[in-house]
């Protein structure tokens, strides 16, 4: 018998390898490389349409830090953005969920309903929504016009452009984090709301001190999974405002792709994605150890 | 502020639910409208499009938009591109992202929290960061201008690990006794993932799958960079090429295009809403 | 030149799969040196593929396959693959494929990145092939209309478009005004850019949901085609000559600037940025166009004609686009592409362009091409607006960091389009955003 020869531990090592192992070369080959390369370019002068580089040491970074006249206000944008559209779209969607959750009748339809711009694709939406969103002919300014009130131009208004980028992204995807928060609630211990309501607790009460609580992990889940997410807004910048008006959408991942393929700066755009993966990592991290302060139920 | 609570109470219970039902509808109108836009558009002539007031219905309807859609871009060609890219990523996120998913959670192997925060890590990275890399990469290997840089990125970079993750979150509730009984009838890991995990893993496996195949089959950035050649484009890039010579988009047959690529999804995803509902609410993504 | 291992090990593989497709010759796979002593080189017979990369329709992509089908009369080894590429991409696209391992060997290029291609060394110079060529006749462009590609001796391009921009207007929306066409303003000398904002207001004045003026795109994404004409018109401008002084905040730029912003948001008769108006709908009294696009109003329901740009207390400043055929440095085919390139733009096949682009070159000007082939156009609107204008037509700006000028300047202009706003004080800041980026 073969599995005489190794011992229990030692096979399962072998076996955790080899059903990780196509994973991880990928991630070697796709992930752990081009952060080298990226890295590697961060501190080169290096230009796509000549194809030279030479090194230069830190010079991307002091140029980013105090030179660059845009690269404070993409950082703050970006912040903005994730902020922004953590906070809408989880809070509409524990909203939706917490009424969607009730079986009554036509919710499933709901449910649905809410959730089909998840299934669309965002070239899609985002080509529909910039139509919509014309400050004189857009539809939304038109039914606005019927009771009588004078709409912004809603992509074209320093103002109001990050909050219409946001909007447009939140209707999108706001389904799938409802869902999955549907999903949470329905495990919330129905003897627990109960008891509750004995003691006399309202509808908001019960909603605010045993039902958050209880699925506060799936929350927190969900706002990495958004945070995740709204680092990759590339399409919809590009597609809708291209970073105006006044740059007051200029996010990092556009700026990164700016840099690197309209001007052919591909050393200074390698310098901007290292800070982008850096912002995205200290953000994650930040939310991790919040968790601990909110988060009753560990699982 | 007691007020506020009480009312609702005052009121007779069929115009409660009528008011919710009402507040339901309202909030649904973003949701909706962008797609009865979309559709009717795509009958309207150029002209209409453009009419005030706007028009609900067109006032004739044209079909020669969709004809226009497939006239001035291969967009059939497109379509099949989209598919076989998207279902081919989906299986490939599949088969890795189960194995893997499956080891973190159920086998104790050296190095398994390690190896699994470093991917963790990735997945935390936005594509953006990574594209001038792997283009040089893919450069290097001749396949700039293939199908392969859409395939296999998103199939071993770091857009299968979320689907890792998933698996393993719901790989980790699985009884251990199941497991012990299987090693007790001779079976190895591989027999164990392969008999009992994975059969048990429909829910998730479903969820992957359609999370794996939504990002494949909207995905804008790496189209936009590797590929150049009409033929080659998948959907969204196509979507954005209905301008003409001048840059100014054809509406119309945009729309008609954009219908034609929304329609099917949406389609099988209203016929098969409550599975998917039910595969993400099975699949313990929420926690 | 350094290389890195990257590049070399790319190179390797350029090399390989020309070995394997047993395509190209040594001589041709000169990868990114320029050719300099080629000029006398024999182009070989064996199978090459040009892939030549543009940004038009349809019917140019047919111009262009019926001219190189002549090609391949006599240079049977030859093909070609048209590539299109949608304009707002052209530039992003292009540099990420001639960087890829499918080079295109030549294509057509813009005018605003044209320095900074010229300066990055991604043309080739195609002076030693065309300045001693009796054929080709280099001397029948004016130098003018080479100036935007010719960098001291060097020539990096060679337009095939030197097309002026002008005033399409719509007839009936100008008749039920009550208004001279511009066509008629401009015989009676009135045609200037305040009348154009007359007439404009006008027409929007009529109530009937019809607006005065309709830019070419997008303002926000590229304000430099609406304020670059009227800046000059004006006495102002964009930058200098050689691209080292800011003009914008000269008080004749500042005035130009005051009145499409108050056409915009006093009269409204300016459409606005982010709206989604076409002049084809035939709501719109007027645009900015040049005359390639005159094609796509073949079937509007409305009468139409065009008009040179107004002029202005500087008198008339034509602007011309420009765009040109370069070949790339990338490319390993350049000397099949340099050739196809002289076929391409001799007199013979200049005369079929002028159906789309009216030629630089004077013998196929003056012989009436652009009338020739576009019989449904008014002749005389082409003699005024079209060919009376190339002659002193000055080009749109470029400079070598256009895309870094390009992006400080426009979020400086996007504070222009709202109401109230101090104008000189937003010229100002684009002059001072400018500055890093000015040749010093």
């Amino acid at each position: 018998m073969k599995r005489k020869s190794l011992s229990q531990a030692k096979l399962d090592d072998l076996a955790g390898h080899l059903f990780i192992a196509p994973q991880f070369i990928g991630f070697l080959f796709f992930v752990a490389i081009p952060i080298f390369a990226v890295i590697i370019f961060s501190f080169q002068d290096r230009n796509l349409l000549t194809g030279t580089w030479e090194w230069i040491g830190f010079d991307n970074y002091s140029f980013m830090f105090t030179k660059d006249p845009y690269f404070y206000k993409v950082v703050r944008n970006s912040l903005v953005f994730s902020f922004g559209l953590i906070i809408m779209n989880v809070s509409l969607a524990l909203f939706l969920a917490l009424i969607l959750v009730q079986n009554k009748k036509g919710m499933v339809f709901f449910r649905t309903l809410f959730f089909s711009p998840v299934v669309t694709s965002t070239v899609a939406w985002v080509l529909v929504w910039s139509f919509m969103l014309q400050s004189d002919q857009g539809t939304i300014n038109q039914f606005l016009k019927l009771i009588g009130i004078q709409g912004p131009s809603w992509l074209g208004s320093t103002g109001w452009a990050m909050f219409s980028v946001i909007f447009i992204r939140v209707i999108k995807n706001v389904g799938l984090n409802m869902i999955i928060l549907i999903a949470a609630l329905k495990d919330v211990p129905h003897d627990l709301v109960e008891a509750a309501r004995v003691d006399g607790a309202n509808t908001l009460q019960c909603i605010r001190k045993i039902v958050i609580p209880m699925i506060a992990p799936t929350i927190l889940l969900v706002i990495i999974i958004t945070l995740i997410g709204s680092m990759n807004v590339f399409d919809h910048i590009m597609l809708l405002t291209a970073g105006g008006p006044s740059n007051s959408t200029l996010v990092l991942a556009y700026y990164v792709y700016y840099q690197a393929f309209l001007t052919n700066e591909i050393g200074y755009a390698s310098a901007l994605a290292v800070v982008l993966f850096l912002v995205v990592l200290g953000l994650t991290f930040l939310q991790w150890n919040m968790r601990k302060k909110w988060v009753y139920y560990e699982q | 502020m007691n007020n506020s609570q009480k009312l609702p109470r005052l009121l007779p219970k069929w115009f409660r639910s009528f008011l919710l039902y009402l507040g339901l509808l309202l909030l649904a109108i973003p949701f909706l409208f962008p797609f009865w836009w979309m559709a009717t558009s795509s009958f309207k002539t150029y002209k209409e499009i453009f009419a005030y007031p706007p028009t609900l219905l067109p006032e004739s309807w044209h079909f020669e938009n969709f004809i226009t859609a497939f006239t001035y871009q291969p967009f059939a060609r497109q379509y099949l591109n989209s598919l076989y890219i998207s279902l081919t990523v989906t299986a490939g996120v599949l088969v890795i992202s189960s194995l893997s998913g499956y080891a973190f959670a159920r086998i104790k192997f050296k190095g398994r929290n390690f190896f699994f925060i470093l991917l963790l890590s990735s997945l935390m990275m936005p594509p953006e960061v990574t594209i001038i890399p792997n283009y040089l990469i893919m450069n290097l290997l001749g396949w700039t201008k293939s199908h392969i840089p859409l395939i296999i990125i998103p199939i071993l970079g770091s857009g299968g690990v979320f689907a890792t993750f998933m698996m393993r979150q719901f790989f980790i509730t699985l009884p251990k006794d199941m497991e012990d009984a299987a090693k007790i009838d001779g079976l190895g890991w591989w027999g164990i993932f392969w008999k009992i995990g994975l059969p048990l893993a429909r829910a998730p496996l479903a969820a992957v799958a359609i999370i794996t195949f939504l990002n494949s089959w909207n995905s804008f950035l790496e189209p936009l960079i590797y590929l150049s050649d009409p033929k080659k484009y998948t959907i969204p890039l196509a979507l954005t090429g209905y301008i003409d010579a001048y840059g100014a988009p054809m509406w119309s047959v945009q729309m008609a295009a954009t219908t034609l690529s929304v329609l099917p999804v949406l389609i099988f995803f209203i016929l098969a809403q409550q599975q998917v509902v039910e595969s993400f609410a099975m699949s313990s993504v929420k926690g | 030149m350094k290389k890195n291992k990257l590049f070399l090990a790319f190179a390797a593989m350029i090399v390989m799969a020309m070995i394997f497709s047993a395509c190209g010759s040594a001589s041709d796979n000169a990868a990114a040196e320029p050719a300099d002593e080629s000029t006398t080189e024999e182009i070989s017979n064996e199978p090459v593929n040009i892939k030549f990369t543009l940004w038009g329709g349809d019917a140019h992509i047919a111009l262009l396959t019926e001219i190189s089908e002549a090609y391949r009369e006599t240079h049977p080894n030859v093909t070609f693959e048209f590539v299109g590429i949608p304009v707002t991409d052209y530039v992003s696209k292009l540099a990420v494929q001639l960087a890829g391992n499918d080079q295109p060997a030549m294509g057509w290029m813009l005018e605003s990145p044209a320095l900074g291609w010229e300066d990055a060394g991604a043309l080739v110079d195609l002076a030693p092939y065309l300045t001693d060529d009796a054929d080709f006749n280099l001397a029948d462009f004016s130098e003018s209309s080479l100036s935007l590609w010719a960098q001291g001796d060097a020539l990096y391009g060679i337009p095939f478009s030197t097309s002026p921009m002008f005033i399409a207007y719509n007839s009936d929306l100008f008749e039920a005004a009550g208004l001279d066409t511009p066509s008629e303003s401009f015989a009676k000398g009135e045609w200037t850019w305040e009348k154009f904002a007359e007439d404009a207001k006008a027409i929007t004045d009529l109530g009937d949901g019809s607006i005065g003026y309709v830019h070419i795109d997008e303002i926000s994404t590229n304000p430099w085609r609406l304020l670059v004409p009227v800046m000059e018109a004006y006495g102002g401008g964009s930058w200098n000559a050689d691209g080292s002084t800011c003009l914008m905040n000269t008080d004749e730029s500042v005035e130009a600037a005051a009145l499409i912003h108050d056409m915009m948001y006093v009269d409204n008769s300016i459409v606005k940025p982010n709206e989604k108006v076409d002049f084809t709908s035939g709501t719109v009294g007027m645009t900015m166009r040049q005359l390639s696009w005159l094609s796509s109003l073949a079937d509007v329901a409305f009468d139409w004609d065009f008009a040179p740009l107004p002029s202005g207390p500087d008198g008339a400043k034509p602007i011309v686009g420009q765009a040109a055929v370069v070949v790339f440095n990338a490319s390993p085919n350049q000397a099949v592409a340099i050739d196809f390139l002289k076929f391409l733009l001799n007199e013979e096949n200049s005369a079929k362009l002028s159906q789309f682009f009216p030629q630089a070159r004077a013998t196929v000007l003056d012989a009436g091409s652009i009338e020739a082939t576009n019989p449904t156009l008014n002749p005389e609107s082409i003699q005024t607006a079209i060919i009376d204008q190339i002659k002193n037509g000055t080009v749109l700006p470029s400079h070598v960091e256009y895309s870094k000028i390009d992006l400080a300047v426009r979020a400086e202009l996007d504070k222009l389009w709202t109401t109230d706003v101090d104008v000189e004080a937003i010229m100002n800041s684009a002059c001072e955003v400018m500055a890093p980026y000015l040749n010093q």
